[in-house]
């Protein structure tokens, strides 16, 4: 076999690994766009919805189980999330939820659904209130810090 | 995360009420956080005193984070 031929042939096999392994990768990691049923998915799926918009946008209706997270305070308050844990992140427009994106990309988030066509062309129902649930909590007069934990 | 909130529990003792909900054996912990949408721990829920909910932090935080949070409760 001519040398010249050994190199197409190591090519192709190169090439057909990259577009193998890009095909068929897992699902559950990479940074990927979605739709509004791809939302639904990542929601149903366990994805961390994270809203990026401004707190008074947010109040007026949000994606279920979404938490408020601004753009302009993601960086600090993301230091501290699971950088391999599956975030579905949005926005209005997709505009600012790009730059998130963009953002999480750089710290090392390994998983994230972005809505790109932000929650205008959410077709489901939405949540309203100040944080992800409109339910009150009983308190005895004080305010109260709930923290939710395992020990594991 | 323990030693700060034990920290800032004493600080805040009797402004803000500390509940610490273990969902692993505590189903009525287990029950309100499903309610709540809480998908991951520790997450820390912040409570207004006429029980409104004012806040949310997901994952480990700064206690300068918590304490800005708390000083916003009313």
């Amino acid at each position: 076999m001519k040398p010249k031929n050994l190199i197409w042939i190591v090519l192709g096999v190169i090439a057909v690994v990259i577009v193998g392994w890009n095909l068929f990768k897992p699902a559950g990691g990479g940074i990927s766009n979605v739709d509004a049923a791809g939302a639904q998915t990542a929601i149903e799926q366990g994805a961390q919805v994270i809203d990026v918009r401004t707190a008074g946008e947010y109040q007026l209706g949000h994606l279920p189980g979404a938490v408020n997270v601004p753009l302009d305070q993601l960086e600090t308050q993301s230091a501290s999330w699971d950088k391999n844990a599956t975030y579905l992140v949005y926005c209005a427009t997709g505009a600012r939820s790009a730059s998130a994106v963009d953002m999480m990309k750089a710290a090392g988030f390994t998983s994230i659904r972005h809505f790109n066509a932000g929650i205008q062309a959410w077709t489901g129902e939405l949540e309203k209130g100040s944080v992800s649930s409109s339910q009150k909590i009983e308190t005895n007069g004080t305010p109260v810090m709930i923290e939710f934990f395992t020990t594991s | 995360m323990e030693p700060v909130v034990d920290g800032l529990e004493k600080k805040y003792e009797g402004k803000v009420e500390f509940r610490r909900l273990n969902v692993e054996s505590d189903q009525a912990a287990i029950s309100l956080a499903n309610s709540l949408g809480i998908t991951g721990v520790p997450t820390f829920i912040f409570v207004n005193s006429d029980g409104v909910q004012a806040g949310q932090i997901i994952g480990s935080t700064s206690e300068a984070k918590m304490v800005e949070t708390l000083d916003s409760l009313k």
